[in-house]
């Protein structure tokens, strides 16, 4: 938060004397990895496991689905829960079930002879108690953002994401956050919008949903590197590398076995 | 250790025996104007020769006989008197001013006959009249910018006075200002550097072969001194440029024994900001100031009391949710004590602290984040001046570290964060050093010299053992003032000069360097923020070896070509391992980084011309950094992010008038090696990007011209002033700052690189006066 409110300061300082523009670089083709992004919940659906490659940069950006591959997860009594291809690189467990927290959940892919795992325990539910929107007059501009409540339990660690939907449409914005200052505290966390994002800004009568994930700390540390270590292109970091993954084998993404709260309120 | 600095003595006295009787004639040099000590004047009396020390002090051993002696300074004319050496004299030098006649305007920016017997290879000496001639950013006059110009130093990026030398990163040069080592020497996010040019002395930057007094850094020592202060008459000058003002006020407390100095700048960038009728803006902050002072006092013939103190701040602030203010203090005392002709000392105690506090207040969250660094510095230094052969200097220092990584506080009770002290990290560091300069033959000179440094690391705190994947797997608790763990480390240093004839001289040197301080900077910009950790029992100290080598030839009368080629091993260097975070809130930053090694070499060239209507220098670098770090890169070497093929600065300055004169400055440089992805995933519905090895790309070429010029106004002996103009960036280079990548706006399925370029075409003027 603080980092992100000091680039938000550069770029104000520096605005009235900086310009930006598109240019050509010269990017070397690279070898193709596997992408894995797994999830397992507490609600009792059936889950999901998507599996697609990297592309060169200048490709468009359609990331086809990897077929073919051999999906289960097993939790730690070695019941074991099979996934099939649904659709194109998209991978359902065959039926559904309710992830428990405390358990510890074991995926394994293998591709053309390849095997990837990942490990990801189920942490605690922390029930949010409520969600509002609010105003908030910032440079200029009033901003409409979410304030999700909640009393973090004391004495263990907890790590918090959550999901942002306008209207039903998903809005990738990465709001990760723990509390490693704010054990045992009531806590209200904001998910502010960048004030130059104009296309996902809450506007009045809007349906907010917001999906509040408890994950583990491998995903905690895979979402906080996601953000700082240039996932997202930024040229801020002087050492940019991929996430820090959970995924054993060779593979980028994630395994999450999270809480799962749904969360509803109509911006005023 | 102990054998060598016993055979270096023996073979001194050997020397040292009197082939007739020997008389010594010392004192100190000053300037007749303002009674400030000249550093480096060079006095000759026949064959032999020496130059003042950083105070001033000379001392020169001759058989007894009848001498001419002369002494010169920059800007300063030529004192010459008949001396008869029959006893020990005390002679010391007042020197007038240089008279410019109205007819030959002949402009004197460094020494004429500059040192080529000096075995001192690697420095740069750089003036304050080099300084008010380069045309900088927003016409701040700025040292750390000027040195940038200089071959084998190197920009850190647009606009910013952070410097890389010889492929050490930022943190590897030691900047000293009387003495006391700055931690941040940069304000307003590395735009602008903390020394007010207006009230120093003396600049010496030494590239490599550093002589053993100095210690404590890998790559570099920036060695800044104020004045002292006028001690004749009191002086008042200042400058209003368009975005800081600055004064600067001295005089003698009492006349010729004591005097004072007070300087001080301030930014008004944030007045704009009030006229804002957004209350946002308005209530915004954006500022930074200095404040240097110093006093000194002749308590007799041989003592002399200095006390220096610097302070400065920058303050930045969105609205009242959002603040942060950081800044150095420096402190010193010195006292200079002139035993005899022969024996000069010099006690310091120094005090450097660097902090910064954030501050943020949102619905709830309301706290303050405090870090800190804090030195208490003391030094005691013997310079020797055996006979015209030897001088010698001996000293030590002690410095104890405290540094506070980090400390959150909630600001008010009903915030919800909670307090969280990160554990202070207590160091003791000791250094021993001896060196001598020897003028083996009338062609060879030697200086040789050891410095023992030990880093002790001292409790209370917690140490860590970690595991290969950096998990901590063991905790060891220390107590108050228990021994960690102490790192020894001999630090040999040797340069040679061979003089090919009376215009040119060949030097190597070699040097080792151990450094015990790291700053942790993980982003492609300088932040307040960028984290200052000692050595522990994981983080060892680095070390470097330089090996360099050069020849120095006066090509004609005030033409002088200078080119040096070095190697340089670096051992325990630092970078961070993928994914890091060095703000992470534990007191096991370890578990971040990755250790490894370092090389660099590279060729340096400069042709200067020191005097005439025309002056300025060209330089060309060409050098190759690297790491080599298991963890990184599929361990194999990689390029370091300084590392620059080429760069290339011409600079120059011309005297079109006694009112007139302009400048100009052009530089070039390969581009830094950066990380770029290679290609590109989905996760979680958005474009992600992947990377496959650091620093495999480069940033596109750098290249500037700014230009500058000076109009006398008005130079009188009461009052005198003039306008200064610049223009930077002065036909719009557009050069990168960062380069990212995103997905085009105008079609979402494709990948685009966006360059940000900061400054282009800033004009600047501003008005400097004296009385």
């Amino acid at each position: 938060m603080r980092r992100g409110l000091y680039t938000g300061l550069i770029a104000l300082a520096v605005c009235l004397v900086s310009c930006e523009k598109v240019i050509d670089v010269n990017v070397r083709d690279a070898d193709r990895r596997y992408v894995i992004e797994g999830v397992v919940t507490d609600k009792p659906e059936r889950h999901y496991v998507k599996i697609t490659t990297t592309q060169n940069l200048s490709d468009n950006n359609n990331f086809p689905g990897v077929r073919d591959a051999a999906v289960s997860v097993t939790d730690e009594s070695g019941t074991s829960f099979v996934f099939v291809e649904e659709e194109d690189g998209v991978y359902k467990s065959v039926h559904s079930f309710a992830g428990v927290s405390g358990s510890i959940y074991t995926l394994t892919v293998d591709i053309n002879g390849e095997r990837f795992t990942a490990v990801s325990t189920m942490p605690h539910k922390v029930e949010m108690d409520t969600m509002y929107i609010t105003e908030e007059f910032l440079f200029g501009q009033v901003r409409k953002a979410a304030n999700i409540a909640y009393r973090d339990p004391q004495g263990e660690r907890n790590y918090y994401r959550f999901i942002q939907f306008i209207e039903g449409m998903r809005y990738n914005r990465v709001f990760v956050t723990n509390d490693e200052y704010t054990d045992g505290n009531a806590v209200t966390d904001k998910l502010r919008t960048p004030s130059d994002d104009e296309d996902h800004q809450i506007e009045a009568g809007d349906t907010v949903t917001v999906h509040a994930l408890c994950m583990d700390k491998a995903n905690n540390d895979y979402w906080v590197s996601f953000l700082s270590s240039g996932a997202t292109g930024g040229g801020g970091t002087a050492s940019p590398a991929n996430p820090t993954t959970n995924i054993q084998g060779g593979a980028l993404g994630y395994f999450s076995a999270h809480t799962l709260q749904v969360l509803e309120a109509v911006a005023p | 250790m102990k054998e060598i600095v016993l055979t270096a003595l023996t073979v001194c006295l050997a020397i040292a025996l009197p082939a007739q009787e020997r008389f010594t004639i010392s004192g100190t040099v000053t300037s007749k104007k303002n009674g400030e000590t000249l550093i480096g004047a060079t006095i000759t009396a026949g064959a032999a020769g020496t130059v003042s020390n950083e105070y001033g002090f000379y001392s020169l051993s001759l058989p007894a006989g009848e001498y001419l002696l002369e002494v010169s300074a920059v800007g300063k004319e030529i004192f010459s008197r008949q001396v008869t050496l029959d006893k020990n004299v005390v002679l010391n030098i007042s020197m007038e001013e240089e008279v410019i006649s109205m007819e030959q305007i002949t402009i004197t920016a460094a020494p004429k006959n500059r040192s080529l017997s000096s075995p001192q290879m690697g420095v740069e000496k750089v003036t304050t009249k080099e300084v008010r001639n380069v045309p900088v950013l927003l016409g701040e006059r700025d040292i750390l910018k000027t040195i940038q110009l200089l071959p084998g130093i190197k920009s850190a990026g647009d606009g910013n006075s952070g410097f890389f030398v010889r492929g050490g990163s930022a943190d590897q040069n030691l900047i000293l200002l009387d003495e006391a080592n700055v931690y941040n020497a940069s304000h307003l996010l590395g735009f602008f550097s903390t020394f007010n040019s207006d009230a120093i002395k003396d600049i010496t930057v030494y590239k490599g072969g550093m002589p053993a007094q100095y210690g404590g850094r890998l790559s570099s020592v920036l060695d800044i001194k104020m004045n002292d202060g006028n001690n004749q008459d009191y002086e008042v000058s200042g400058g209003i440029g368009l975005i800081s003002a600055k004064l600067n006020v001295e005089g003698p407390i009492k006349k010729d024994k004591a005097s004072f100095l007070v300087t001080g700048r301030r930014t008004y960038a944030d007045m704009f900001l009030k006229l804002s009728n957004d209350s946002i803006l308005q209530k915004s902050r954006l500022y930074f100031y200095d404040l240097n002072a110093k006093v000194n006092y002749n308590l007799g013939e041989k003592d002399r009391l200095y006390l220096s103190g610097y302070f400065g701040q920058d303050v930045l602030g969105a609205s009242d949710r959002f603040g942060i203010h950081w800044g150095n203090a420096t402190g010193t005392i010195r006292w200079n004590h002139i035993y005899n002709s022969k024996l000069f000392s010099n006690t310091s105690l120094i005090l450097s602290n660097y902090n910064y506090k954030i501050s943020i207040a949102s619905e709830g969250v309301n706290f303050d984040i405090f870090s800190q660094i804090n030195d208490w510095n003391l030094k005691h230094e013997f310079q020797w001046y055996l006979n015209n052969r030897n001088n010698i200097r001996i000293g030590l220092n002690t410095i104890y570290h405290t540094l506070r990584p980090g400390e959150v506080r909630p600001s008010n009770d009903k915030s919800s964060i909670n307090i969280r002290l990160l554990q202070r990290r207590y160091s003791w560091e000791n250094s021993l050093y001896a060196t001598n300069t020897w003028k083996a033959t009338d062609r060879v000179n030697v200086t040789y010299g050891i410095r023992l440094t030990t880093f002790s690391i001292l409790g209370k705190g917690d140490y860590f053992t970690l595991d290969e994947n950096r998990n901590v797997v063991d905790t060891m608790r220390y107590r108050k003032g228990e021994f960690v763990k102490t790192y020894v480390n001999p630090e040999p240093r040797l340069a040679v000069s061979y003089r090919l004839n009376s215009s040119s001289s060949l030097k190597g040197a070699y040097a080792r360097n151990v450094q015990n301080l790291h700053l942790l900077a993980n982003s492609t910009t300088s932040n307040p923020t960028d984290k200052w950790v000692a050595s522990t029992n994981i983080i060892k100290p680095e070390i470097s070896d330089l090996v360099s080598l050069g020849y120095y030839k006066d090509l004609w009368n005030d033409v002088e070509l200078n080119t040096e080629v070095y190697y340089k091993t670096m051992q325990n260097q630092i970078d961070y391992k993928d994914g890091a975070d060095i703000f992470i809130n534990t007191d096991a930053v370890e578990t971040q980084l990755l250790f490894g090694r370092g090389r660099a070499y590279g060729w340096e060239l400069q042709l200067k011309k020191k005097a005439g209507k025309l002056t300025g220098w060209v330089s060309y670098t060409l050098a190759k950094t690297e790491k080599q770090i298991d963890g990184i890169n599929n361990n194999q070497w990689y390029n370091a992010r300084q590392d620059r093929t080429h760069d290339v600065a011409v600079v120059a300055s011309y005297e079109l008038s006694k009112k007139w004169s302009i400048s100009a400055n052009w530089v070039y440089n390969t581009g830094n090696a950066v990380s770029f992805p290679t290609g590109k995933y989905s996760i979680d519905g958005q474009v992600a990007f992947y990377y496959t090895e650091r620093n495999g790309y480069r940033m596109p070429s750098y290249h500037r011209l700014d230009i500058g010029a000076n109009w006398i106004l008005k130079q009188r002996k009461r009052l005198s002033s003039e306008l200064s103009f610049s223009l930077y960036n002065a036909y719009g280079r557009q050069n990168a700052y960062t380069i990212s990548f995103q997905q085009s706006k105008s079609d979402p399925e494709r990948t685009e690189a966006v360059q940000l370029a900061l400054f282009r075409f800033i004009p600047s003027v501003s008005y400097n006066f004296k009385f």
